[in-house]
């Protein structure tokens, strides 16, 4: 199983209590959905890991507390920073405007006024927004990710279809 | 600071799905140590979303793959998993349940990771365990629907827990099914087995058992785990 393979579900943020204990962090609205999580993968160095859970319990911030088999205190210390995979397959299904960041990397962008504007090459979210990062030719355009400005997403085209406020494609275009 | 996520989830709301299903890695081991000789139709029984299906047609490019599962949303994202991977004519995916569903053609393979209830206690009363495990698809069930399917040459492959794994392989074996394959698996060279992969058949054949290593001393990934898993690309 490769890391391409698998999707990153969180990563373990800190040691819980002295017994070799761990909290993990998961990136999920729906943390309900991993309470019965049995295994995990975890990121060593590039190499994802297969470990049992021994147990799982969520506390009061939906952060999950973890007992990793064989996993003594001195090793867990090792442990905190580490990411946490699973396979592609178990990501739920999402629906209408709501999608995953990897899922819409090479669809088509639409915008309601200008057209095919480009690809969506990445979404950068390093900002208070998230943007899409559109790129046409020589020209790459990033238009905020926010409910407002998507229309609808097209899975089976491999479109998005945005409404962009007006001007804002021009200004991209004018420097360019 | 945080590490950075390549999958991030945009982040609306979205509505609660309760997910009766296992989540974990079993079924990469299931669908990687699964063998069989040419299977034409393989059955994934409880295909939840899809991982073994897809494992499956992979390494058998000649097999027709029906996943049946009881839960309507699993089921639809097994579905789009399939349709959007290079092996979408291969795979057919029904929902419902599989005691109750006619299948047209005998079966060569069937192969489960079923569900099972685990509460916190794992480790905890057995036959307590088994009874809530039972709601959701008991064995002797499971083992009745199977020989009304497989094909004479058929075969059956299970990922279990340990406590699981012995009385399933007592209703196989009291139903006339051989014990082919048995491999326990470990997380370490020092934990208890915590899984076994079971393969059974019609036909009788030497038992060959083992034991898989998921982790070496250092709690690196095993030789014997990346070999078995390295072709995966699903």
């Amino acid at each position: 199983m490769r890391k391409e393979d698998c999707f990153q579900l969180g990563h373990i943020s800190r040691l819980h209590g002295y017994k070799g204990e761990l909290i993990a962090v998961f990136d999920t609205d729906q943390p309900q959905r991993y309470q019965n999580l049995e295994s995990v993968f975890v990121d060593n160095r590039g190499e994802l890991v297969p470990f049992f859970i021994e147990e799982i319990a969520s506390n009061s911030k939906g952060h999950f507390i973890l007992k990793l088999e064989e996993v003594d205190p001195e090793m867990a210390n090792g442990l905190i920073g580490a990411e946490l995979f699973l396979p592609l397959e178990f990501l739920p299904k999402l629906t209408g405007k709501q999608f995953y960041y990897h899922e819409v990397i090479g669809f088509n962008v639409f915008d309601k006024e200008h057209g095919n504007i480009g690809v969506c090459q990445e979404i950068i979210d390093s900002s208070a927004q998230p943007l899409f990062k559109v790129f046409d030719f020589n020209l790459e355009l990033l238009i905020p990710a926010v409910d407002d400005f998507i229309e609808s997403i097209d899975r089976e085209k491999k479109e998005i279809h945005l409404h962009c406020p007006p001007g804002l494609i021009d200004l991209y275009r004018e420097e360019g | 600071m945080r590490p950075q996520t390549p999958f991030r989830f945009k982040q609306f709301n979205v509505a609660h799905h309760q997910c009766a299903h296992k989540v974990g890695t079993d079924g990469v081991l299931l669908g990687a140590w699964t063998n069989a000789s040419q299977p034409k139709q393989i059955l994934d029984v409880g295909c939840g979303s899809g991982l073994i299906a897809l494992m499956l047609a992979q390494r058998f490019p000649n097999a027709k793959i029906t996943g049946i599962e009881l839960d309507t949303p699993s089921a639809q994202q097994a579905q789009d998993n399939a349709q959007q991977s290079p092996f979408a004519s291969q795979i057919e995916i029904k929902q419902g349940d599989f005691l109750k569903t006619a299948f047209a053609e005998y079966i060569d393979l069937i192969v489960s990771n079923p569900p099972f209830y685990k509460g916190n206690t794992s480790s905890g009363s057995t036959p307590r365990d088994r009874a809530r495990h039972e709601e959701f698809l008991p064995a002797p069930l499971f083992i009745e629907k199977a020989l009304s399917l497989l094909s004479p040459q058929g075969q059956i492959a299970l990922i279990l827990p340990t406590t699981e794994a012995k009385h399933w392989i007592q209703i196989a074996q009291s139903n006339g099914l051989y014990l082919l394959r048995k491999t326990s698996v470990l997380g370490s060279p020092s934990a208890t087995a915590k899984r076994w992969l079971l393969q059974m058949g019609l036909q009788k054949q030497a038992l060959q058992e083992n034991a898989l290593t998921l982790r070496n001393t250092q709690n690196q990934r095993s030789e014997a785990y990346t070999e078995l898993t390295k072709e995966f690309y699903v």
